[in-house]
């Protein structure tokens, strides 16, 4: 594959692939790149949720403050 | 080798991005150094995501005590969040917090933990907890988590934890090490009686290609005693491992296996039933001719009983000139020529001559 078609996995991973990744196919490259953008997605969501879980304990009251304090 | 290190890869990358193993399976096709490369490149694009967020929650627990963090950390933060700041604080502190968890808890935890900042937390746990996480992690059957942190263990937290552990976790997480250049010394630690059940388990369990990986990565003494003492396992159980090792065409890993064998060790070997198989042979053969492991495969040759020697000789005598040109190269090389005639001369009256008009026996004729 061309550099150019491998740009939305290099953009994904934020750096260059290694040289033998240049000989995937494109439903190859489009497999890894999905799949590296959903495990991203499924960490920063699941912190999200733990962290709102556990803003639950925190006082109705203070929880907006202390939520933009840890999350600004 | 590099197939079974390429299954091991593809097998830690899918985890990472928690997809089936065999949608990955054309990375094996890649040069395994890639993909691991690849794979720690995703670790980074993993880990690295919105940093300062976590690093406020964690500056948060340094006003805590220990105590208290490890309670919040466990009621209310949840697994998933304790390992994402246990990977922000400080390796000393994560590690004082983590010693006032439950093991069922971290073991949770453990594989959510940033595989590059295992090595500095593991190095300051007492061994009495690292032993209980990695018993939870067993029972869970989560061989690449432990294979994450098995290689950061001390002696006497291994001398702890191997003899607990079944013969099938050991093959199972020695296969996904993360630090090879460990295995050696791992394997150090078991004895010859522990040894040869793991191989039985092998055998019991279809897990030669994990033995075979564990016994390649482990140092050149350790390998030996591997082999050593799978030469010594029952036929039955050496034949399943000729059969898996065709099936899966893993000759590349088994050969340097075979080759640290003793001359009568290399013969109970070749006396085998399995290496009588015409199938067998021609795989093994071609594996050979693809691997270029001329100088491992030729002794075994020089002691396979007559019927599989004529087989081999056939089998290498209807390769073409390119594969017949590469056996004669490998044998120049390694000057294995005295192992090469015999076969030779078990090769038809074409064969020869074709072999005679080859540029490497041209050239040795000369020479």
């Amino acid at each position: 594959m061309s550099a150019e078609e491998l740009a939305p996995l290099r953009a994904e991973l934020g750096g260059p692939l290694p040289d033998g990744f240049n000989e995937l196919d494109d439903p190859q490259a489009l497999l890894l790149t999905q799949a590296l953008r959903r495990a991203r997605e499924r960490r920063a969501s699941g912190l999200d949720e733990s962290v709102e879980d556990a803003l639950t304990l925190v006082p109705a009251l203070t929880r907006e403050p202390v939520r933009r304090m840890l999350f600004r | 080798m590099d197939t079974l290190r390429g299954r091991a890869e593809t097998l830690k990358l899918a985890r990472l991005l928690d997809v089936e193993p065999r949608q990955l399976a054309f990375l094996e096709e890649l040069p395994v150094d890639d993909v691991r490369l690849f794979r720690e490149r995703v670790v980074a694009a993993l880990f690295d995501e919105d940093p300062a967020r976590l690093d406020r929650i964690a500056a948060l627990t340094k006003l805590l005590p220990a105590t208290v963090a490890a309670g919040i950390a466990q009621k209310a933060l949840g697994p998933r969040l304790a390992a994402a700041l246990a990977g922000r604080l400080e390796p000393a502190r994560a590690a004082d917090i983590i010693d006032r968890l439950p093991a069922e808890f971290t073991a949770r935890c453990c594989h959510h933990v940033d595989p590059r900042r295992i090595a500095a937390i593991m190095g300051r746990l007492d061994d009495d907890i690292v032993v209980r996480i990695a018993l939870v992690l067993a029972e869970r059957g989560d061989h690449l988590t432990m294979g994450r942190f098995v290689g950061h263990l001390g002696d006497s937290a291994l001398k702890s934890i191997l003899p607990q552990l079944d013969e099938t976790t050991l093959l199972r997480t020695g296969f996904v090490i993360d630090h090879p250049e460990r295995l050696g010394h791992i394997v150090e630690l078991l004895d010859d009686e522990r040894i040869s059940a793991v191989i039985a388990a092998a055998a019991d369990h279809d897990l030669w290609p994990e033995a075979m990986a564990v016994a390649s990565m482990a140092a050149g003494e350790q390998r030996a005693r591997i082999a050593s003492l799978t030469a010594a396992q029952p036929e039955t159980r050496l034949d399943s491992l000729i059969h898996a090792t065709a099936e899966q065409d893993l000759w590349e890993s088994l050969l340097p296996i075979v080759s640290l064998l003793s001359e009568s060790e290399l013969r109970a070997v070749a006396a085998l039933p399995a290496l009588r198989d015409p199938t067998v042979l021609s795989g093994l053969v071609r594996g050979v001719v693809a691997t270029g492991l001329w100088a491992d495969f030729l002794p075994m040759v020089g002691v396979l009983p007559p019927t599989a020697r004529r087989i081999v000789a056939r089998v290498a005598g209807s390769l073409d000139d390119a594969g017949l040109d590469a056996l004669a190269r490998g044998a120049d090389k390694e000057n294995l020529w005295e192992l090469v005639h015999p076969l030779v001369e078990l090769m038809d009256d074409p064969t020869r001559e074709r072999l005679s008009e080859l540029p490497t026996f041209r050239a040795r004729r000369a020479g």
